[in-house]
């Protein structure tokens, strides 16, 4: 069970969350796609070739299409200047694609983006007369091929330090400029991404906070796992996580639901259920709630022992239609097998938040 | 209907220096032999330690020192059932296994006065229906897990000279010795009696109570005058006092809620400070990045483990949020009620000087106050009264249930007369001479013997065979295994050891196992083979210490014979 990792490498969860521009980006572009993605084979790639890439699969796993994606985070606009290095290294991105021995569908095309959270300006002054192209909030993508041709001769014409290859040029028409609607610190990021998720999935994850956190952790493990080889190519599903691995992920999200409210509310039902007098009501009720939060903390190991001991004997459901004889036969057999510290009162009360839980996460 | 122990085995363990005793006990007679010193006595005092007396510590002091554990392997019988339970004692340490396989653990009982001695106490109590209680100078209580054992173990030396000494520290009891025979005998114990002088008590008093009531009736002038003053004053007084007795209506109802509250407030409190703790923890048990905090490797970073617990985490931080909202919420009602409360406070003490200050023709309200009361007390002199005779025949009624002292006597001098006659026979059949003065045979007489020597040995085996058996005639009473340590005395002619153990195999108790131990050296003119071949015939379970020729050698070295039973052991012992 125990995952004997170097800590210093793998330096928890909470440490990096959010940090990273590109993973960010990644979430945000998987979410706006979900719905999309769902019913197709495809992986992702990280900080290969290309920061993100996206691959779609036909059903013979051939390659039907690329999306890569450059992602860069500023916090001023971006102009032609700044760009042509940018451009440059995205058309030998698309070349590489091209290269590579993946193989392809006949139809195979590819999109090749520069992503970043701030306004891209394009513009150029040819006799006197300005052309210009602005891709922000108000207009999130722009391809290169609908350029006017005034603009476009200016970037291919490149600068002193930047110079296009034909071969460059010739891969200029799959190339696209994207705006992503993200803020500009990490928190902000953050709370914009628990709210995607929020959209994409409402009910179906009880706390969609931890299932963004989650997915930003798995998504720094697969990272991890792809970082230790060296150039990766399209074809090594090693290096890249497939959509099935994405969808085990999904499913845990959605299928691990800590109902702790819910729980909570279960205890004037119990109360009643266990006929619980009203002179140990309030007692029963503090021990029931604080057993939730005690079962979080490993140090808390009496209510983790009683906990266990209701995983580990399972079979009692099976052996009762209501709860209360439930929870009454665990109590029972409790006091048969174990010895705790804890008065009875107590020990009920434990026992029926551990029974609610496992009850409603099996 | 009985209760019935049997000792199946003992095991002795030293784990330090790897050395073991280990043997079991049969039914009927099992005879533990071997060289004087050999460590017999030893063995029996383990026996009575590993059921958590501590009254024969001392003389265990050199083995208890090499850090053994004892091990009993027991069954219990009831009227339907029969029952398997194991005793570990190590230390201060006491575990039973019981039939369910559940361990319980009594912690820290080598003093008899720490809580968990009196735990076990109640446990034992439980387990043998044993329910003797006892008077000290503190009042009634559980008579000590000793007087269990007392009946049915002969101790070394002090056991056969005196009665009911095999255990000190039993003499500060009011009246043991007739607690203790009633009891054991079936006659009625300390419950009723503490019953019983409770109701005579609430006689007492009722009767007082009339004769107060009676007199005040006649002798008070007050009540006269009462119904004068009470004409004069009471359209004012009545709506005085309407008018406070509403503001403490409303008074009692403020005080009510605050009370309430505060609880409330209380319970929040509480709960916070566990979710704080559980949050500063919980942060430091990261999946992934976290050490386990029992086992120190890494907490598990699997996808399920992470979600979990950040789930839990904002479950926490949420919680944590509305705890604090909510105190501060109840805080400032609180708060607010007090004020109101100060304030009606204040409000009620004005009306009531009010009132104190009002008067009419000289007579004040509180002079009012005063004679109603008198009025009231008239009435309820004529009740009380009539409700105090009822009590009284009620509780003289209950007084006739219990038995009286000449009943008790008789009952007392029935089980004596059959004792006498058991005695006696035993006497005779061990050549002792006939008893004439009644304080040698009256059994709740009897405190020394007219005998010395061998003679006064005798008369103690004989006085403890017929108890025994005397035992054996009272329902619900428990049975523990007849345990005689040392039967022979240093200077008895073999004889008279003969003599002594045909008499006890002819007549040990048939319901219980008898355990003895008797000196006998293979190097010096040994007779163990006689004994055991020529008197005992089929009955013995021979028990050897130490071969026969050494001397403190209960433990021997650890041959592995008992491995498994040892690891067993160590499971109990490390139950959590």
């Amino acid at each position: 069970m125990t995952n004997n990792y170097n800590s210093e490498v793998n330096a928890g969860v909470h440490t990096n969350i959010g940090m990273d521009f590109q993973k960010n980006c990644t979430i945000y572009l998987f979410l706006e796609k979900y719905n999309q993605l769902q019913n197709q084979k495809y992986f992702i790639i990280l900080e290969h070739l290309e920061d993100v890439i996206f691959g779609y699969l036909d059903n013979q796993t051939e390659l039907s299409k690329i999306e890569t994606y450059q992602a860069k985070k500023s916090s001023s606009k971006w102009t032609n200047s700044g760009l042509l290095e940018i451009i440059k290294k995205i058309a030998e991105t698309s070349q590489s694609v091209l290269d590579d021995p993946h193989p392809k569908a006949v139809d195979f095309s590819q999109d090749n983006y520069f992503a970043t959270n701030n306004t891209i300006e394009l513009n150029c002054k040819v006799d006197k007369q300005q052309y210009s192209c602005l891709v922000n909030e108000a207009n999130e993508h722009y391809k290169y091929s609908a350029l006017d041709q005034n603009i476009k001769n200016k970037i291919q014409k490149g600068s002193k330090d930047v110079y296009f290859t034909s071969e460059n040029i010739s891969n200029f028409d799959t190339l696209n400029f994207r705006f992503i609607d993200l803020a500009r610190t990490p928190k902000a990021q953050l709370e914009q991404l628990e709210g995607k998720f929020r959209t994409v999935f409402g009910e179906n994850i009880a706390d969609h906070k931890a299932a963004l956190y989650s997915f930003y952790f798995a998504l720094m493990e697969i990272e991890k796992e792809l970082n230790q080889g060296n150039i990766a190519k399209l074809s090594d599903n090693k290096k890249r996580i497939d959509s099935n691995q994405i969808d085990s992920i999904i499913n845990i999200l959605t299928n691990k639901k800590k109902a702790f409210d819910f729980w909570r509310e279960k205890k004037d039902e119990l109360c009643e259920e266990l006929n619980i007098n009203l002179f140990d009501v309030t007692m029963f009720e503090l021990h029931y709630e604080n057993s939730f939060d005690k079962f979080k903390d490993i140090n808390e190991s009496e209510h983790n022992k009683i906990f266990d001991f209701v995983i580990n004997n399972k079979a009692t459901f099976k052996a009762h239609v209501t709860d209360r004889a439930c929870i009454a036969s665990y109590h029972s057999k409790f006091n048969k097998e174990k010895s705790s510290t804890l008065s009875e009162l107590q020990l009920k009360a434990v026992i029926a938040a551990a029974y609610i839980e496992v009850k409603n996460t099996l | 209907m009985k209760t019935t122990l049997d000792i199946n085995s003992i095991l002795v363990y030293s784990e330090e220096n790897n050395k073991f005793f280990q043997t079991e006990f049969k039914s009927k007679l099992n005879v533990i032999y071997g060289k004087n010193t050999a460590g017999k006595s030893t063995l029996i005092q383990l026996i009575l330690f590993a059921f958590g007396i501590n009254d024969n510590k001392i003389k265990l002091a050199e083995i208890l020192a090499e850090q053994i554990f004892v091990r009993l392997d027991c069954t219990i019988r009831y009227e339907q059932e029969e029952k398997n339970y194991v005793f570990i004692r190590q230390d201060e340490t006491l575990l039973i296994k019981d039939d369910n396989e559940k361990v319980l653990r009594f912690n820290g009982i080598s003093s008899d006065n720490s809580a968990e001695h009196v735990k076990l106490k109640k446990y034992l109590n439980n387990l043998f229906n044993f329910s003797l209680l006892l008077e000290s100078n503190s009042g009634i209580s559980e008579a000590p897990i000793e007087t269990i054992f007392l009946p049915y173990y002969v101790s070394q030396e002090v056991g056969w000279v005196y009665l009911r000494k095999s255990f000190s520290n039993l003499n500060f009891y009011k009246n043991f010795k007739e607690d203790f025979l009633d009891y054991y005998l079936g006659i009625e114990n300390v419950i009723d009696r503490g019953e019983k002088r409770k109701i005579e008590k609430e006689i007492n008093r009722l009767q007082q109570q009339i004769r107060f009531y009676a007199d005040v009736e006649k002798e008070n002038q007050d009540l006269k005058l009462a119904n004068v003053i009470d004409q004069t004053l009471e359209g004012k007084a009545n709506e005085l006092i309407s008018n406070i007795s509403e503001r403490k209506n409303n008074l009692l109802d403020l005080e009510n809620t605050y009370v309430s509250d505060s609880n409330k407030l209380t319970f929040l409190n509480q709960r916070l400070s566990v979710v704080s703790k559980v949050k500063r923890n919980h942060k430091n048990q990261e999946p992934g990045k976290d050490n386990c905090p029992t086992c120190t490797q890494i907490l598990p970073s699997k996808i399920e483990d992470v979600y979990s617990f950040f789930q839990e985490e904002n479950d926490t931080i949420n919680l944590q949020r509305e705890l604090k909202d909510k105190i501060k919420k109840l805080q400032s009602r609180l708060n607010s009620l007090n004020k109101k409360i100060e304030s009606h406070r204040a409000d009620i003490k004005s009306c009531y000087l009010t009132f104190n200050k009002y008067s009419e023709n000289g007579l004040t309200l509180e002079r009012y106050l005063d004679s109603k009361a008198n009025i009231q007390l008239f009435e309820n002199l004529t009740k009380q009264i009539g409700q105090l005779t009822i009590d009284l025949e009620i509780e003289k009624e209950k007084l006739k249930e219990y038995k009286t002292d000449e009943e008790i006597l008789i009952e007392r001098s029935k089980k004596s007369k059959i004792f006498k006659d058991k005695y006696f026979t035993y006497n005779a059949s061990l050549g002792l001479p006939s008893l004439d003065e009644e304080r040698f045979y009256q059994l709740y007489e009897i405190s020394s013997f007219p005998f010395q020597g061998v003679q006064l040995h005798l008369a103690v085996l004989s006085y403890h065979f017929a108890f025994n058996n005397l035992l054996t005639e009272t329902s619900d009473i428990h049975r523990l295994p007849f345990i005689l340590d040392s039967v022979f005395k240093e200077d008895i002619e073999q004889g008279n050891k003969n003599k002594i153990l045909k008499f006890i195999n002819e007549n040990f108790p048939k319901d219980t196992q008898t355990i003895l131990s008797i000196a006998d050296d293979k190097n010096v003119d040994s007779k163990i083979e006689d004994y055991k071949n020529e008197i005992f015939k089929d009955n013995a379970h021979m028990i050897c210490i130490g071969n026969g020729t050494e001397e403190k050698a209960l433990l021997k070295d650890n041959d592995d014979s008992q491995k498994e039973l040892i690891e067993n052991s160590f499971e109990i012992l490390e139950t959590i």
